[in-house]
């Protein structure tokens, strides 16, 4: 009888384990899936809110003919450390922060990368700057950037905005 | 040779004996990698991914001209004058007039502002030469938000123009 009772209690106490398989099927789909979608981000494009006009004309840089450019970010002081409404924080020209009052900085950026696409023996017409400011921005900030780019000759600017979306 | 091998179990002093057929029934040994330091780092790039992913909405440029140093906005024709669009504050801070040559109706819509752009083509003449070779150019107010003048210069591009130009007021 004693016996009988040990028998049955042994044959109960198997391992218990579980099923791994889907778990880590599951865990591989999700990991493609961000390699697959996720995106380098640029040091050169800032952390801002583009605009969204009615019936975008906008076209992805991939899209747009012309690859050598200057980027100019101009940020918004909204929200941030008691900034009043419309006025910017910065201008972001190469991942750099620049203060609304050394707009010399900037006017160096670009014009240091106008020149040195000049130096690669490529034509001025093919340069462009590339205006990315904040929607919430007052227009008196940005003009400051167009007058810049004007200045040294460049004929083509380029506003970022955000591209028609599916339901337009 | 025998048919059957003998196994010894730990503790135990007696030989058991297994025959072919029993061995045969048993079949192969499992391979069984170890698992644990695969689902380890896969589960470390897995957090990795979740932590640092942002979703960025769809950008995209907008193609437009600047005027040459100390030139005209484009090379205007004698009898065809420029379209201005003057972009003011609206009498809500989030809202903006659009007034296309300072005419007393202007409007707040975007859409608005392109079909008044297209009913200007239509009125000028030849559309198609309209486009090509009249400017237009966008007077901001300085404190315009951004957004509206990108909207402004966004409809004249629907429209088709092919010099657009800012000024500023």
């Amino acid at each position: 009888m004693a016996r009988k009772s040990v028998m049955r209690a042994n044959a109960g106490a198997g391992d218990v384990t579980f099923n791994m398989t889907p778990m880590i099927d599951c865990t591989f789909q999700l990991i493609i899936f961000f390699i697959l979608t996720s995106q380098a981000a640029s040091l050169e494009l800032a952390k801002l809110t583009l605009s969204k006009p009615y019936k975008s004309t906008a076209v992805t840089s991939e899209e747009f003919a012309i690859p050598y450019k200057a980027i100019v970010n101009i940020t918004s002081a909204e929200g941030e450390n008691g900034g009043r409404k419309g006025e910017a924080m910065w201008y972001v020209v190469g991942g750099k922060k620049v203060r609304l009052q050394d707009l010399h900085e900037v006017q160096k950026f670009i014009g240091d990368r106008l020149a040195s696409h000049l130096k690669d023996g490529l034509a001025q017409k093919d340069f462009y700057v590339e205006i990315r400011g904040d929607k919430r921005v007052h227009f008196r900030h940005i003009l400051p950037v167009m007058e810049i780019a004007t200045n040294l000759g460049i004929g083509k600017m380029n506003l970022s905005a955000q591209i028609k979306t599916v339901e337009e | 040779m025998p048919s059957y091998t003998t196994e010894t179990i730990p503790g135990e002093d007696a030989a058991h004996y297994k025959s072919n057929r029993q061995k045969r029934k048993q079949g192969s040994p499992k391979m069984q990698p170890p698992l644990t330091p695969m689902i380890d780092v896969t589960f470390q790039l897995l957090l990795f991914f979740l932590l640092t992913c942002q979703f960025r909405v769809a950008e995209g440029q907008i193609p437009g001209s600047l005027p040459a140093k100390g030139a005209p906005a484009s090379v205007q024709q004698p009898d065809l004058k420029e379209i201005r669009i003057s972009v003011r504050p609206g009498m809500d801070a989030d809202t903006v007039g659009f007034f296309i040559d300072n005419e007393q109706a202007g409007t707040t819509e975007p859409r608005a502002l392109y079909e008044q752009l297209i009913a200007r083509q239509q009125r000028l003449g030849d559309p198609e030469l309209i486009r090509e070779k009249v400017p237009v150019m966008i007077e901001p107010v300085d404190v315009v938000p951004w957004e509206f003048v990108v909207e402004a210069f966004n409809q004249a591009v629907r429209a088709k123009f092919k010099h657009i130009g800012f000024a500023s007021r």
